[in-house]
């Protein structure tokens, strides 16, 4: 496992940081979405100096580990079709279904299952072998669905027959308002340093903020901006400053893109999801629009229903919806880790599990942090 | 999946594809969600799609990037 490399530290951030914690005369609990790679860094670059009274929480770190585990063992159940290749990102390969099944063990066990890294990748594939079935399993949150977007239209427009899709996308706010409309979430301030405010824009936080007056601060995704978002955020949070504040403007703008949210919504329709750990939030999955439905690989393939019966002992479902930490699940780190994972968040390189895992084993993390 | 985000600068663009330049390497991307992109812009990227051009959030400001006579889809917002 390689270790994270410590990176150089603003000593003015931190000395904000400390001030914050100096003050403080209450708990603080901050919310993270999305991101939780960037997180990582900003956990060991605070070398320690991270306030006693302020805990970090992850949300929603991983879309593959969002979603239901049954979309997992359904797209293992279509790797026995005849001709069928399956297309996935790399970390969708190794997340588990109910019985601990992966894309990456249905290859190894002889499945047609093609790791990508874009979308358009699988429109290349199919009009290179039109004997073979393509099926792109798009998962993601909005920073993703534009690429499945794009990807349905330019197999429309080239009438590529062998090509299709397993939807699997979700919407972050509803299952974030969810997240929050908890008795128990007690949240006081939420950042995100992932691409999401890129497409989005920061307004779709608004609604955030002034429903629960919490600070909300978006920010880059290197190492010192991370650091700055999350500093920001306390300071915010500190003082019940319920403010929405862009440390990004270079690429986080008021709207966002919205070429990028109008191909999302000339493709798709929201419709209802399950969530791992939510259940079914109203409004917070996309399906194809009729004249797009073609494209559909549960409809083209008949993909049957799963019954999951879950009691494993994993909290992915917890960790993922901030109700534990991952230190807090007694699988942690023992038996589960990186390379033995008994759920998604361990399984995913961006789950929450498997960042904390690292930071837990970094040999060049100050003794005194927090996990 | 990866969410690997990093700023590449736009050296060939053919129609929605486009190879981008960054650490030395090249990179094959789409900007079908930038197609203003110029070359010689820096653009973000991630999943093989450029999803900003760097310079355009600027100088637009409230960054409302072309196509305002479209409503914002309707991505469970409620704005």
């Amino acid at each position: 496992m390689a270790p994270v490399s410590s990176t150089f530290v603003n000593p003015l951030l931190v000395q904000r940081l400390s001030q914050v914690g100096k003050k403080l005369r209450r708990p603080l609990r901050l919310l993270e979405v999305a991101g939780t790679r960037a997180m990582r860094a900003t956990r060991l670059s605070v070398n320690g100096s991270m306030p006693s009274q302020i805990t970090v929480l992850s949300c929603l770190s991983c879309p593959a580990a969002v979603s239901d585990s049954a979309e997992i063992s359904q797209l293992i159940q279509l790797t026995t079709k005849p001709g069928v290749v399956i297309c996935a990102y790399p970390d969708v390969l190794c997340i588990p279904d109910h019985q601990g099944k992966t894309l990456l063990s249905a290859q190894r066990d002889g499945a047609l299952v093609q790791p990508v890294e874009s979308a358009l990748q699988v429109i290349d594939l199919a009009a290179s072998n039109p004997s073979m079935q393509y099926v792109f399993a798009a998962f993601g949150f909005e920073s993703s669905t534009p690429h499945t977007a794009v990807a349905v239209l330019e197999a429309h427009v080239r009438q590529l027959t062998n090509f299709s899709v397993f939807l699997a996308h979700r919407l972050v706010v509803p299952a974030l308002l969810t997240i929050l409309s908890r008795s128990d979430a007690k949240i006081d301030g939420i950042l995100c340093n992932d691409a999401l405010p890129i497409i989005l824009g920061i307004n779709s936080f608004r609604r955030v903020v002034s429903r629960y007056s919490i600070p909300c601060v978006v920010g880059g995704y290197e190492n010192p901006e991370v650091l700055e978002t999350f500093v920001t955020l306390a300071e915010l949070a500190a003082k019940r400053d319920a403010r929405l504040v862009n440390l990004f403007p270079k690429a986080i703008t008021d709207w966002g893109n919205r070429r990028a949210q109008n191909l999302i919504h000339a493709v798709f329709t929201n419709s209802d999801a399950t969530w791992r750990g939510l259940g079914v939030i109203p409004h917070s999955g996309q399906t194809l629009r009729r004249q797009f439905r073609n494209f559909d690989a549960r409809i083209r393939f008949n993909v049957q229903p799963v019954q999951i019966d879950d009691c494993s002992a994993c909290k992915c479902g917890d960790v993922l919806t901030a109700r534990k930490r991952p230190g807090e699940c007694a699988l942690f780190a023992s038996p589960c880790s990186p390379e033995s994972p008994a759920g998604p968040c361990m399984a995913s390189s961006d789950g929450a599990c498997n960042v904390w895992y690292r930071l837990a084993t970094d040999a060049s993390r100050p003794s005194n942090l927090q996990i | 999946m990866s969410s690997h985000l990093f700023i590449g600068k736009l050296v060939e663009s053919h129609a929605t594809r486009a190879v981008v330049e960054t650490a030395g390497d090249r990179i094959a991307i789409s900007i079908a969600l930038i197609p203003d992109a110029e070359i010689g812009d820096e653009v973000l990227v991630q999943h093989g799609f450029g999803l900003r051009r760097m310079s355009e959030a600027l100088e637009s400001g409230s960054g409302l990037g072309g196509e305002m006579d479209l409503p914002p889809g309707n991505l469970g917002l409620d704005l």
